[in-house]
């Protein structure tokens, strides 16, 4: 019977000319979502779900709406899946983002790259845009993503870690096959050499001819776990250990390692939203964990039910929070829509 | 008639006589697909374009092509073909005139009917009807262009409208996210019906007669398998690669009815691996290991615990995590790298060329006790397929692309490169492989290899195929430093391109089935499981190339008339090399044909030697045979091999020797009446170790009775004094001579004589006192008419026993008449003294001794029909004379 739900199902995806939507089977499922590899989605209902990060060990977003499935099981596009409709929290993830138009924000500046035709345009080798600088310290993985196009000259991408005064960081050239001279291709790497001033910058090496470039975005995933001891914080060593279903749709709970104390996760729907209960153990004494909880949407609330000395505290940034945890034991974050 | 002809040419782009899948998976993209294939001949009317990666690849918003289509290897201006695919979304149904424009050729299908063929008039145009409901109709347009200007157009008339216009762009869609491959060279093409049989230089179309084809699954069950294993109870774990991620565990698989279904596990992503592993399944889903655990005992996976997770791998879609092959209580996936356009993605800089470094293309070891992994192995592309195969050795396909300029088999070992360059300049040397699959001739997508376990194959790897679709069957042999050998077509048949091949405890060959958009399919075909039940006809093929430093050793499955084994014209062999590019795939360098100048049979005609001037390591040998039948007149179920030749090693081919026939020779095969059989195939009971009296240790394999060297020797229970000897043996090649290594066995008449057994080339060089044909250090056999390693030979041995007086001394020696492969090479010879470290001479009879010596030969010595005739004088039995 189950089987054939499936198939069903299958069949109906099949269809359309759209990207497939789905229902609650299978209710937690891996995909690529949001440029994230590995990622655990959380069907709460038919239209509520969460996605937990097994590189952070904790929630990377909830939202309320559907799923845009993409990917070569899904549509056998070569995108992947994003989050639609409502977003309820969704931890922070984008450093630096310049947008379509030819205002860009405070800090970048630009030599002999100008707006036109949707694209940030070179002109020739030796023009270059640059980033303002931004505190990558605190970031556990950092990419740069952007988009490309023509075939003719080529860039190169270079990062600062002081700001500007030298260029000397981590580099790399652009995309040596671009296929045409009218398509766009995206470009995306992992950075690795970061600091507190950190700055790039985007100078076309070669090529008389123009150049252009769009969506330019740094992103990448804050530690969420840290682990205060003796007044010091660092970020905690994560490990993710996967999870356990219970019944059908019953419960999933995600298992996790955390600075060595097993720490269990379990999303489930609420009332007027969500709860995620936290359960620790074998938790170090002399230690205290502290995750990042949010940031929350406008209008979405957040507490804590528990009868252990767990704190849930402002965080300093508008619907972020710190929940601390200083001992073994349980409580529930209680997430509520519309206060 | 041409029209039908045409459309089952062209759906043989994909595979013949299939169904099209009639919708679109997933999203859609306006406009059509267009292959263009580089043919470079002249095309008097519309040429057949086999299966192959196309010149060109992209999507065209509306059907107006002119002048030159553009390719990354130079424009196609002149003698090319192509193919204009997708969907025509019919939004009004009705009526529907088409008319087709091509100067050279060109047909418009939908639905897989010929609506319009411009061949079929005098002019460029050609006007069709279609009457078609609403909703998407499958569009085809096989096309091609000889010389001169090029035009390709399609105009309509839909239901209500008064003159022609191009069909707009929102009527055509295809599918969306195809990754636009490309490969250079000629493409493959033919004008007219192929005279050739499947098999023979073309796609075998059904499956090895030695199998029969069981469709054991249900038609509700349809998995894109990503991996299969089989677990203790005989259950078979299904992972599928598609939206559920599920693992199913199928029962019942030799009831009356389909096997049954249930979903064990799911939401996995993209799980392209799955093994049984210390009483659990484990699986290979991106980035990650996971066990599945089943704790409620409810028949669900409760537990996903993540053994282990998180190698570098970036979002894009081509990072695969590929296999999960157990060993040495290890596990072992393989990534492949990112892709973009169908080139690899690379941003050189000074971390690493990939998006994310460390990471794509490589074997990761993975220990299951602890979670850690590392990259044992690198260089990778996209290494779909790996387990362990040849001696017990890890063995994985990669896919040709850039850095591979064909398909590869590769043995994986610790710190192995296998030529896929982590830098868009990198020159690392590559590890060669076992074998390469040229492309679009033997593989496109070679997948899982499969160790066959037992039967004629036993020791040949079966690899799958996604895109070329079929088995593939690979002969590796190690010669110098690694593991080389040859690839041959094996089966076809199956309803899909193969990703997963396993060999079941039922001894049955489960083949899982994959298939995507794009050309990422065989027969337009995206699931399927099958199985192949061994017990069929072995046909009549090559079973073995084996490389010998003048030339090759073929073996067959059955024994062929001398007359054509000893034809040289009936070998067609070319030599080529292959150069690593960053490019996509690459053409065949320095290519040369090659020549036989000697084919000389065995004396059972199962194998030749062909010796081939020329020979080149580093290349690919191409063999075909040409107007090959067996003794019964069987054509070769297949007729080619590709054989990599890494290396060239020192050993010559075997010098056959001409076949003395037994009917002039007047030795006989078969025990005469009164013989005693020591080993007829089957019964070891007149045999015993040589200390002891119970059962042997050796083992009988297919008949053959195989010498366990760390079992010791053994002896016939029977003693005899005077007899006829006979004797069938085997020496495999190898191992040194120095020590006596390469394939040392003996036969010890009395055990106090002995004629040895080795693996000795054969002429023109003489045999030594040592070697084979030898009264062992006693004296060499008269002639050296050895049939060379790995070949059957036999010795016919007229003994007459010393003679002793009352008081027991010696009065005569003993006497041996020794036939070798039917030649007389001991005749009348007087031995005077017992030969090396046998039992003493005695008045007594003795026993007939096979021994087990040391050997370093590649494989065991085997003996097969060995039979004692006593007294063979009384019985009017003599020597044969010429």
């Amino acid at each position: 019977m189950l089987l054939h739900a499936v198939c069903i199902l299958a069949h109906a995806l099949a269809l359309g000319d759209g990207g497939p939507e789905r229902g609650r089977d299978p209710w937690v499922f891996r995909a690529v979502f949001e440029d994230r590899t590995g990622m655990a989605l959380v069907a709460l209902d038919a239209d509520r779900f969460l996605a937990v990060s097994p590189h952070t060990c904790w929630t990377h977003k909830a939202w309320r709406g559907p799923v845009e499935l993409r990917g070569k099981v899904w549509d056998f596009s070569q995108d992947n899946a994003r989050a639609q409709g409502v977003v309820l929290c969704a931890a922070p993830t984008t450093i630096l983002e310049l947008g379509p138009g030819p205002d860009a924000p405070d800090g970048w500046t630009f030599d002999r790259v100008a707006w036109a035709d949707d694209a940030w345009v070179f002109a020739g080798a030796g023009a270059s845009m640059s980033s303002p600088a931004r505190d990558l310290g605190a970031w556990a993985r950092v990419f740069l993503a952007f988009d490309e196009r023509s075939r003719r000259g080529r860039l190169r991408v270079e990062f600062s870690t002081d700001a500007g005064a030298s260029w000397d960081g981590q580099w790399f050239g652009s995309s040596l096959h671009v296929n045409s001279d009218s398509a766009w291709q995206w470009n995306f790497k992992e950075i690795v050499e970061r600091g507190p001033r950190t700055r790039f910058r985007l100078l076309q090496t070669d090529g008389a001819h123009e150049k252009s470039v769009s969506g330019i975005r740094l992103f990448g995933d804050r530690p969420a776990w840290r682990r205060v001891v003796a007044g010091a914080t660092r970020p905690a060593d994560v490990r993710w250990l996967g999870y356990r279903l219970t019944g059908e749709t019953e419960a999933v709970t995600f298992l996790y390692d955390v600075a060595g104390a097993a720490v269990r996760h379990r999303p489930e729907i609420g009332e007027r939203g969500w709860t995620e209960t936290v359960s620790v153990a074998n938790l170090e004494p002399g230690t205290t964990l502290v995750v990042r909880v949010g940031r929350l949407a406008p209008g979405v609330t957040a507490r804590l039910e528990t009868e252990a000395a767990w704190t849930l505290r402002p965080a300093g940034e508008p619907g972020v929070f710190d929940l601390s945890i200083g001992a073994d034991g349980s409580g529930t974050l209680v997430f509520a829509e519309g206060g | 008639m041409v029209a039908r002809l045409l459309a089952t040419l062209w759906t043989g782009l994909a595979g013949a006589g299939e169904p099209i899948t009639p919708d679109p998976i997933g999203a859609t993209t306006p406009g059509l697909t267009v292959w263009a294939y580089d043919l470079g001949e002249d095309l008097p009317r519309r040429p057949v374009v086999p299966a192959q990666t196309p010149t060109a690849y992209f999507i065209t918003p509306s059907v107006d092509l002119s002048h030159a289509i553009e390719s990354p290897y130079g424009d196609l201006a002149d003698m090319f073909a192509g193919r204009a695919w997708g969907w025509l979304r019919v939004t009004e149904p009705g009526l529907y005139l088409f008319r087709l424009t091509c100067d050279d050729g060109a047909a418009l299908e939908i639905d897989g009917r010929t609506v319009a063929d411009t061949e079929h008039g005098p002019g460029f145009d050609a006007v069709g009807r279609a009457e078609l409901d609403a909703g998407l109709r499958r569009i085809e347009i096989p096309f091609y262009e000889n010389k001169g200007h090029f035009t390709l157009r399609l105009d309509w008339r839909p239901p209500g409208a008064d003159g022609w216009t191009p069909v707009p762009a929102g009527a055509l869609v295809t599918e969306a996210g195809q990754t636009f491959v490309t490969a250079p060279g000629k493409k493959r093409h033919r004008i007219g019906p192929d005279p050739r049989p499947p098999g023979d230089g073309r796609p075998l179309e059904d499956v090895h007669p030695a199998f029969a084809l069981d469709n054991f699954r249900g038609p509700d069950f349809r998995p894109p398998v990503g991996g299969m294993a089989f677990m203790p109870d005989g259950r078979l774990a299904v992972c599928t690669w598609d939206r559920d991620g599920a693992v199913y565990l199928l029962d019942d698989l030799h009831g009356p009815g389909p096997a049954t279904v249930s979903r064990f596990a799911s939401g996995l992503g993209e799980p392209l691996g799955i093994a049984w592993h210390e009483g659990a399944l484990y699986v290979a889903q991106k980035q990650e290991v996971t066990r599945l655990v089943d704790e409620d005992g409810d028949g669900v996976a409760d537990l996903y615990d993540a053994v282990a997770s998180g190698w570098p791998a970036s979002h894009n879609y081509h990072e695969f995590t590929f296999n999960l092959a157990v060993l040495d209580r290890r596990l072992y996936v393989s990534t492949s790298v990112p892709l973009r356009s169908g080139w690899t993605s690379y941003l050189p800089g000074s971390h690493g060329a990939y998006s994310v470094p460390d990471g794509p293309g490589s074997v990761f070891e993975i220990d299951p006790e602890t979670g850690s992994w590392s990259a044992v192995a690198t260089g990778l592309r996209t290494p779909n397929g790996m387990s362990v195969g040849l001696d017990g050795a890890l063995f994985g396909a990669d896919n040709q692309g850039s850095w591979l300029p064909a398909s590869r088999l590769n043995h994986i070992t610790p710190g192995g490169f296998y030529g896929h360059q982590t830098t868009p300049d990198g020159d690392r040397p590559a590890d060669p492989p076992v074998v390469w699959f040229p492309q679009d001739e033997i593989g496109n997508s070679p997948s899982q290899p499969a160790l066959v376990p037992d039967g004629p194959y036993r020791g040949h790897m079966l690899v799958g195929d996604v895109t070329h679709g079929g088995i593939k069957r690979v002969f590796a042999e190690r010669v110098g430093p690694g593991y080389q050998g040859c690839v041959f077509r094996f089966s076809q048949g199956l309803e899909a391109g193969v990703n997963r091949l396993v060999f079941g405890p039922d001894g049955n060959l489960y083949a899982g089935g994959i298939g995507s958009n794009g050309n990422w399919h065989h027969k337009h075909k995206k699931f399927g499981l099958q199985r192949l039940v061994p017990g069929g006809t072995t046909p009549f093929e090559i079973l073995r190339v084996e490389s010998r430093a003048d030339g090759f050793l073929l073996t067959l499955t059955a024994p062929a008339p001398e007359s054509v084994l000893t034809d040289r014209a009936r070998y067609d062999l070319v030599q080529w090399r292959y150069h690593a590019t960053e490019g996509y795939g690459g053409p065949k360098l320095d290519t040369e044909p090659l020549a036989v100048d000697r084919a000389v049979a065995s004396p059972d005609r199962t194998q030749v030697f062909i010796r081939v001037p020329g020979l080149r390591a580093g290349r690919v040998v191409y063999l075909r045979l040409r107007d090959f039948r067996d003794d019964d007149g069987r054509a070769p179920w297949t007729t080619e091999a590709w054989y990599t030749l890494n290396t060239l090693g020192d050993v010559p081919g075997p010098a056959f020797a001409p076949e003395v026939r037994d009917e002039t020779s007047g030795l006989m095969r078969d025990p005469p009446e009164g013989a005693v059989v020591l080993f007829d195939g089957r019964d070891t009971s007149r045999l015993r170790p040589r200390s002891g009296d119970g059962p042997i240790a050796w083992t009988v394999e297919h008949g053959t009775l195989v010498v366990d060297q760390g079992a010791g020797d053994v002896v016939s229970r029977e003693h005899f004094r005077d007899f006829l000897l006979h004797v069938e043996w085997l020496s495999p090649p190898g191992g040194s001579p120095a020590g006596q290594r390469n394939g040392n066995s003996g036969i010890k008449i009395q055990n106090r004589y002995e004629l040895q057994i080795m693996n000795t080339a054969g002429a023109p060089r003489p045999a030594l006192f040592n070697e084979a044909g030898s009264i062992y250090r006693f004296k060499p056999a008269d002639r050296n008419v050895s049939a060379g390693a790995g070949c059957w030979q036999r010795y016919d041995v007229f003994f007459t026993a010393a003679r002793w007086d009352d008081a027991g001394n010696k009065v005569a020696n003993a006497r041996m008449t020794v036939y070798w492969n039917g030649v007389l090479v001991h005749d009348d010879v007087e031995v005077t003294r017992k030969t090396g470290l046998s039992d003493d001479e005695t008045p007594e009879p003795g026993p007939v001794l096979l021994q087990a010596h040391e050997s370093g030969a590649v494989g065991d010595v085997r003996f097969r029909n060995i039979w004692v005739l006593p007294d063979p004088g009384r019985r009017g039995i003599r020597p044969p004379t010429d």
